[in-house]
């Protein structure tokens, strides 16, 4: 198994508030990985360093050897809690737009999904509804034959039917070659997918392995694990 | 897609129903089964799960790999009546271990069994 | 992928501009027809005003435009796409700037035909041919020193406004920092006042200690169009400055919410 993602000592400082602390971790191609943690654990601000949108304090991540920056945006597809998507275009611009700028996007399954999902291509963003635009965003991210998936909350604003569709995508976009880290809260709903685990309580790591074996060795579900790691 | 609790490992489970429904003959021998895509999608859970509870069922024989066609039932009906009858042994001894539990004694065991047996019948 | 932003932003920008500057030179065009009577009355007056209402509406809009293509986009939500598009930092500001630059030359344009169009009845259409071609005849009195102030006249205004436009980046990407928290306009303000306080501070300085001073006088022995080649020169090396401050701070220490 060939590692993708490898953080050494990864840290990182808004001035006095420490966000990471000297975290290290590998995460191996062909793996789909929860990251977990409550709110202010380090979880935005790790994926944000992943997807290069913060700089390191010290330490490093390196993602398939590179360190964040042009030739790791090309294989990162990321997903963030937001909707970043230009409110002024048509459905169809957003897909000629990532089309533009991403080798490994792939123009049909886009297209493909926004007909599963009954949505136009000739809609105005602005006139989607908050949900609908998250979906159409999920689509051009798992669109892009990418080798990592930063996906922040994917299921977070979608109907239980829609969440079903999403998870699906996920696992059908599945390859052995790219990594998809998932972060979430809703637990119980996506944890029957994940392979791996990370639990990051501020800013570090205070548990992490294979699903499976935790589950043995525990005998409880992540979700009743996390309640209780995480007790407040 | 099957309703996997998160408890214990999920490819346990997996592998659980598989064999069930091999055992149960619901799946024949020399039938060939779902590539590890295909049944991840199905149940609904990863593919690296569904990939070991695969691996699994063939370490313990009861499937067995074709590296041009996929992966099949066994043909050996002797293995599979072999399992067979220990998943049966097993069964039974758990459950005449909490019958033992709850005070019944050994011989009142069989005529209960028939009783409820009939009972089911007339459902 | 210089390309790619480019179109992008002239799209973005386009359907915006273009509407609003063909506006303009209309309104001017179908104003022409009601003022240009000895008359000055009420429908004059609303004519007039509304001229000058979409020429002000057109100075503002363009300037909020690139406030906007800025703050907005890079900024904001929409810089969670932006940043993470395998882009440099780099290409996103010069791609912002060369199209807000081209506007303003297509604006300045668009305000002159406008201002034309507002004289367009009392034009002597028919005597145009003659006009031009006594223009062009005498195109060649035209010494090559008056071309070339005419020249560096228009780039100079060119420089200016892009060294105005970078400003406006540089004082955005500042009011983003981590230290202005929830005050973002009120800081982008400061900094781009700080900015202009700076630069015209070292302009000045730099201006008196060269008038008292040998390469002042040299610099006073040269021809003007060689002095306005040389304060060109000086306001490009500002703007390639802030374009670096802004590409630290957006670079290094981007901070979208």
């Amino acid at each position: 198994m060939t590692t993708l993602i490898e953080a050494k000592n990864l840290t990182k400082r808004f001035g006095n508030l420490t966000a990471l602390n000297g975290i290290s971790f590998t995460l191996d191609a062909g793996r789909i990985v929860g990251l977990l943690g409550p709110n202010g654990s380090g979880k935005t601000t790790l994926l944000k360093i992943m997807n290069g949108l913060l700089e390191t304090t010290s330490g490093e991540i390196l993602i398939h050897g590179n360190r964040p920056g042009i030739e790791t945006k090309k294989i990162v597809s990321y997903l963030p809690e937001r909707t970043y998507l230009n409110d002024w275009m048509k459905v169809k611009d957003i897909i000629s737009f990532f089309a533009d700028f991403y080798e490994d996007f792939n123009e049909n399954k886009a297209r493909g999904m926004m007909k599963d999902m009954d949505i136009e291509e000739t809609a105005r963003l602005k006139t989607l509804s908050k949900g609908t635009k998250e979906k159409v965003q999920l689509a051009m991210v798992m669109a892009r034959d990418a080798q990592v998936y930063l996906l922040d909350e994917p299921i977070g604003g979608v109907d239980p039917a829609a969440r079903d569709y999403i998870l699906d995508t996920i696992l059908k976009q599945y390859n052995p070659y790219a990594t998809v880290v998932i972060s979430t809260h809703l637990i119980t709903d996506v944890e029957r997918i994940f392979d791996d685990l990370i639990f990051l309580k501020k800013g570090e790591i205070v548990l992490e392995g294979n699903v499976d074996d935790i589950r043995s060795r525990e005998g409880k579900s992540v979700d009743e694990l996390f309640r209780e790691v995480f007790k407040c | 897609m099957t309703d996997f609790h998160n408890k214990s490992p999920i490819y346990l489970q997996l592998m659980a129903e598989i064999k069930q429904k091999i055992l149960a003959g619901i799946m024949a021998p020399g039938e060939k089964l779902p590539s590890v895509r295909d049944l991840a999608m199905d149940e609904g859970v990863n593919p690296n799960t569904a990939q070991k509870a695969l691996t699994q069922l063939e370490a313990e024989g009861l499937i067995y790999t074709n590296r041009t066609s996929g992966r099949f039932v066994t043909e050996d009906a002797a293995l599979i009546r072999t399992v067979r009858q220990e998943f049966a042994r097993n069964s039974t001894n758990d459950y005449l271990d909490r019958m033992e539990e709850i005070g019944y004694e050994e011989q009142e065991i069989p005529d209960l069994v028939v009783k409820i047996q009939k009972e089911r019948m007339q459902q | 992928m210089l390309g790619k932003l480019l179109k992008y932003e002239f799209k973005a920008t386009g359907r915006i501009l273009l509407p609003l500057y063909g506006a303009m030179v209309l309104v001017g065009l179908i104003t022409s027809f009601f003022i240009n009577e000895n008359s000055f009355g009420a429908s004059q007056a609303i004519f007039t005003m509304m001229y000058i209402g979409i020429c002000i509406v057109s100075v503002v809009i363009t300037l909020l435009l690139v406030i906007q293509r800025f703050s907005k986009n890079l900024l904001s939500d929409e810089g969670y796409l932006m940043f993470t598009l395998p882009v440099s930092t780099s290409s996103l500001i010069i791609s912002k700037l060369i199209v807000a630059v081209c506007w303003g030359i297509v604006g300045t344009i668009a305000g002159i035909l406008s201002g034309i169009a507002l004289f367009a009845t009392v034009i002597p259409w028919s005597d145009i041919p003659e006009m031009l071609q006594y223009i062009f005849t005498h195109l060649g009195a035209i010494n090559s020193r008056d071309w070339l102030l005419m020249f560096e006249t228009i780039v100079g205004c060119i420089f200016s406004y892009a060294l105005f436009v970078m400003a406006i980046y540089t004082s955005l990407s500042v009011g983003q920092l981590p230290f202005a928290g929830k005050h973002r306009k009120a800081a982008s303000i400061g900094a781009f006042f700080v900015i202009y306080i700076i630069y015209t501070a070292v302009a000045s300085v730099v201006g008196v200690d060269l008038a008292t001073s040998a390469p002042g006088a040299w610099l006073m022995s040269l021809s003007v169009p060689a002095q306005m080649a040389i304060a060109m020169m000086i306001q490009l090396v500002v703007i390639f400055i802030l374009f670096l401050l802004t590409r630290f701070f957006l670079k290094k220490h981007l901070n979208l919410e």
